[in-house]
């Protein structure tokens, strides 16, 4: 990939990538350096030959890892120095403290990106499967699941996707 | 896929989709500096695994010398010879310490895996 691949393949992905992450971190903040870190990590260690929803994928993955290592370096620092852990604790920006927001947070990490793929980045069965490495029928009994898990975390904060839809 | 259209999928959607845009926030970092940082860290690092190919093999020629020194110095003697010399100078005690060794490291590995493989992922080797 050159430069002007890059930059193209850069500006198509990363404004949806970098709110999935913000999204999922409750911080611009920490979202800017998770998804620098995403893009470095596909720079350096891609396979050439990825199709776009595969490229794609790998950032979503890459993204996860990175979030997950985050919030376990995050608790290790709080079981070392609970004091010290408390000043460094990431708070969760106001932008990012809404019901749906928290909802979302609370989903695990691959039902999230698979909901996020599916209607945000609006990919098909076919592509999400190429981007995620499952199967084809697999992506829609998982993507039900993601939306059932969902609605279950909204329904237990007491925001029905219908009332929320009818607001 | 069963449901999918039901209204309330449809609002499930809804919500996802809203999570989508960040009209708060300003521009995402400049891609062509994370290209230009990628460029860099990439040829250090291609420096860095010449430097240790390098080394590797100045270990190897130095270690082949010495190896050939050691056995002018034993006259000649050959691997059968060598072997001996070297149990037969092997104490209980060295051998029941390099176990306890290898088991106290090997329980180590064990037991600090995760903590490894976390600090591999840190360096961004894994």
């Amino acid at each position: 990939m050159d430069q002007a691949a890059f930059r193209s393949f850069y500006l198509k992905t990363a404004p949806t990538l970098r709110a999935y992450i913000a999204r999922s971190v409750g911080s611009l903040h920490a979202a800017d350096d998770v998804l620098q870190d995403a893009f470095m990590r596909f720079l350096a260690k891609a396979p050439p030959t990825l199709s776009e929803a595969e490229m794609r994928g790998y950032l979503y993955r890459t993204a996860e890892t990175l979030i997950v290592d985050r919030w376990r370096q995050r608790r290790r620092e709080r079981e070392r120095d609970e004091a010290a852990a408390e000043l460094r604790e990431e708070t969760v920006e106001p932008h990012f403290g809404g019901d749906v927001d928290r909802a979302f947070r609370g989903l695990h990490p691959r039902q999230r990106s698979l909901l996020w793929m599916a209607y945000v980045e609006e990919l098909d069965h076919r592509e999400i499967a190429a981007a995620t490495g499952v199967g084809e029928r697999s992506v829609r009994v998982l993507l039900s699941r993601a939306r059932e898990a969902f609605a279950g975390i909204l329904n237990r904060l007491d925001l029905r996707p219908e009332a929320a839809d009818a607001k | 896929m069963p449901n999918e259209n039901s209204r309330e999928d449809r609002a499930i959607q809804q919500q996802v989709r809203s999570l989508g845009s960040l009209p708060h926030a300003p521009a995402p970092p400049d891609p062509d500096l994370l290209w230009m940082r990628a460029q860099i860290l990439a040829r250090e690092e291609a420096a860095l695994r010449a430097l240790r190919d390098a080394t590797l093999a100045r270990t190897l020629r130095y270690g082949a010398v010495a190896a050939g020194g050691a056995w002018l110095l034993t006259e000649g003697a050959g691997l059968d010879a060598w072997l001996q010399a070297t149990v037969s100078t092997a104490s209980v005690t060295t051998a029941a310490l390099a176990a306890f060794g290898a088991a106290l490291l090997l329980s180590g590995l064990v037991l600090g895996r995760s903590f490894v493989v976390q600090r591999l992922r840190d360096l961004g080797l894994l």
